[in-house]
């Protein structure tokens, strides 16, 4: 089991997109680890009329912002918070598609018109827009709900993948003599299928965490994600707005660690797809 | 029945489909619309019934979906709570704005974009390659609502190039057709940048992938045995062949916008649909915001139906399958 995941990372490693993209990703991770043990506190507000807005310099590496709080520290915890989220709603969303791809392509018949019809339909609506209304109403959303909430609305392209791979695998040999040695349904999808159509469940998870990270800056900057005082990225640059034009480094420096994040896991999950399927390059 | 028919009937279907999981989605999360119509003060038990009467809650479940579906077949949505005027109205009067700013991001996006996927496959593995599309990923890893700040930060603030916000100068309002059309044309770069810069990566890929298994067939290579210019194998041959799988891009395109124009119209105060739909959520507005994204999703399905039309009409085999 161990042997393709390693085969898998040095090819990865091999490529110099997935490598800048894992060198990038370790050190951002370092950074949302270490970093709070030597910064200040993000939250830790200082002398307001003398510490304010301060350009980035030698006590603020990145200065701070306009409740005179550290730029740097916030963006530490942001990004952590921005990682945690991503992590965790990708890994759920990708367990739900591949589940929903392996039953419908593996139970074919009703089962999969059904699921499948149901599939277009939730492709049909704007992520952003189930999103937007649910949170419209559900005011003061806690974190574990929105990790939930970001996973719910995105599995349905993973879902379809999965289904079409399990369709291509379920036809050959080696699972016609598992059903012939009398397996059952269970086993075959957990021992048979699933391993084979693994490629487009770990590419959809990785270009997955990217999409998180982004589309719960843009909600938090809607003013619907997270909420003050936590620092969070997207929080970051919202609040800038007012001051973006005296104190640019507010707004800059969080929306580059956006960027840098994203383009790092992406980067990562295309040299993954490439690694997996060479016929996509 | 034929090909057209089927297809058509699926997206209807498809929207039905989509239009009961919105409402039935709405109902199911914890939160009390009433308690944001009333602001969160209290309300006398007469008007929690006014209300309830008002917004069809006291009504069972069954024959407040048929209401729903009902009124949104014929596009009525109720009352905007902040503007207090129909939502219909509304996105009527907003949709012009947007679909400017649609159109000009579709131009950049299928010139420009087709045109550097077509660079990169003849490039393939290059320098020139590698860089765009690192530079494509980048756009596409890029908050458009930062990028849009970025640039009313270096045009409009520093350099005083072009205006920051808006759709047209106030003082412009009277002025002559020529006027009124430069200046809207000189709100519209920025945002049109912004939306472009970080949507273009799609198009780029797609015209790369199309063009490298185009010049990969057998009519291709014939071609340049013939001895035709390199200018005639790669755009008459080549990228001709490819055209068909790249137009079903147009359906792709259609969701990008309509999420993308939320952020950006919110940041440049471009008064369109996005706009309208960011402003909606800031307010919990919950008509308003009900009636756009049926209106997204109107637009998903009826772009990705053309987008397979066209792709029939060019292609017979796609009739087929």
């Amino acid at each position: 089991m161990t042997a393709p995941l390693v085969a898998l990372a040095q090819a990865v490693w091999k490529r110099p997109g997935g490598r800048a993209g894992t060198i990038a990703l370790a050190l951002l991770a370092l950074l949302a680890l270490c970093g709070p043990l030597v910064l200040p506190s993000p939250t830790a507000q200082g002398d307001l009329l003398h510490e304010a807005l301060l350009p980035p310099g030698v006590g603020h590496l990145l200065g701070t912002d306009q409740l005179s709080r550290d730029v740097l520290s916030r963006i530490v915890s942001g990004l952590r918070l921005s990682l945690i989220i991503g992590l965790a709603s990708a890994f759920l969303a990708v367990v739900l598609g591949a589940a929903v791809g392996l039953i419908a392509g593996a139970r074919a018949g009703l089962v999969d018109s059904v699921l499948m019809r149901m599939v277009d339909a939730l492709l049909a609506i704007p992520r952003l827009f189930v999103l937007l209304l649910v949170l419209a109403v559900w005011d003061r959303v806690p974190l574990p709900a929105l990790v939930l909430l970001l996973a719910l609305t995105g599995w349905y392209g993973t879902s379809r993948l999965v289904r079409a791979e399990t369709v291509r695998v379920r036809s050959e040999d080696f699972v016609r003599a598992a059903e012939a040695l009398g397996a059952g349904r269970l086993r075959i999808a957990l021992h048979h299928l699933l391993p084979n159509v693994a490629a487009p469940i770990i590419v959809a998870g990785t270009l997955g965490v990217g999409d998180v990270i982004l589309l719960e800056a843009g909600l938090t900057y809607l003013g619907l994600g997270i909420r003050p005082p936590t620092p969070s990225l997207g929080g970051m640059v919202l609040d800038s707005r007012s001051v973006f034009v005296t104190a640019p480094w507010t707004s800059i420096f969080p929306g580059l660690v956006i960027v840098l994040t994203v383009l790092s896991v992406n980067l990562v999950g295309d040299a993954l797809r490439e690694a997996l399927d060479p016929r996509s390059t | 029945m034929n090909w057209l028919a089927r297809r058509a009937l699926q997206a209807v279907g498809t929207a039905l489909i989509a239009l009961t999981l919105l409402f039935f989605l709405v109902r199911s999360v914890p939160g009390d619309p009433l308690a944001i119509l009333s602001e969160d003060r209290p309300l006398t038990s007469e008007q929690v019934r006014d209300l309830q009467r008002r917004y069809q809650l006291d009504q069972p479940l069954g024959s407040q979906f048929v209401a729903f579906v009902g009124g949104a077949l014929q596009g009525d949505f109720g009352t905007s709570i902040q503007y207090g005027r129909p939502v219909r109205q509304l996105v009527l009067e907003r949709l012009p704005r947007t679909l400017l700013l649609g159109a000009a991001v579709l131009l950049i996006n299928f010139t420009l974009g087709l045109w550097l996927g077509v660079q990169q496959a003849l490039h393939r593995g290059r320098p020139i390659d590698r860089v765009l599309t690192t530079l494509s990923l980048a756009g596409y890893a890029t908050p458009s609502f930062w990028l849009g700040l970025m640039l009313v930060m270096l045009f409009a603030v520093r350099l005083h190039w072009l205006p920051a916000a808006g759709s047209l100068d106030p003082g412009l309002e009277s002025a002559g057709v020529a006027s009124v059309l430069g200046d809207r044309l000189r709100h519209l770069i920025l945002p049109a940048l912004t939306l472009a810069a970080v949507s273009i990566a799609s198009s780029m890929r797609y015209q790369r992938a199309a063009m490298l298994d185009a010049l990969r067939q057998p009519y291709v290579i014939a071609a340049r045995a013939r001895g035709l210019t390199d200018r005639r194998v790669v755009w008459g041959h080549a990228w001709r062949s490819a055209l068909p799988s790249v137009l079903t891009l147009f359906g792709l395109w259609l969701p990008i916008l309509v999420v993308g124009a939320v952020f950006v119209e919110q940041v440049f105060a471009w008064q369109g649909l996005g706009s309208l739909t960011a402003g909606a959520a800031a307010a919990r507005d919950y008509p308003l915001l009900m009636g756009t994204a049926v209106l997204a999703t109107a637009a998903v399905v009826t772009g990705s139906f053309l987008s397979d039309v066209l792709h029939a009409l060019l292609d017979p085999r796609a009739r087929a399958e």
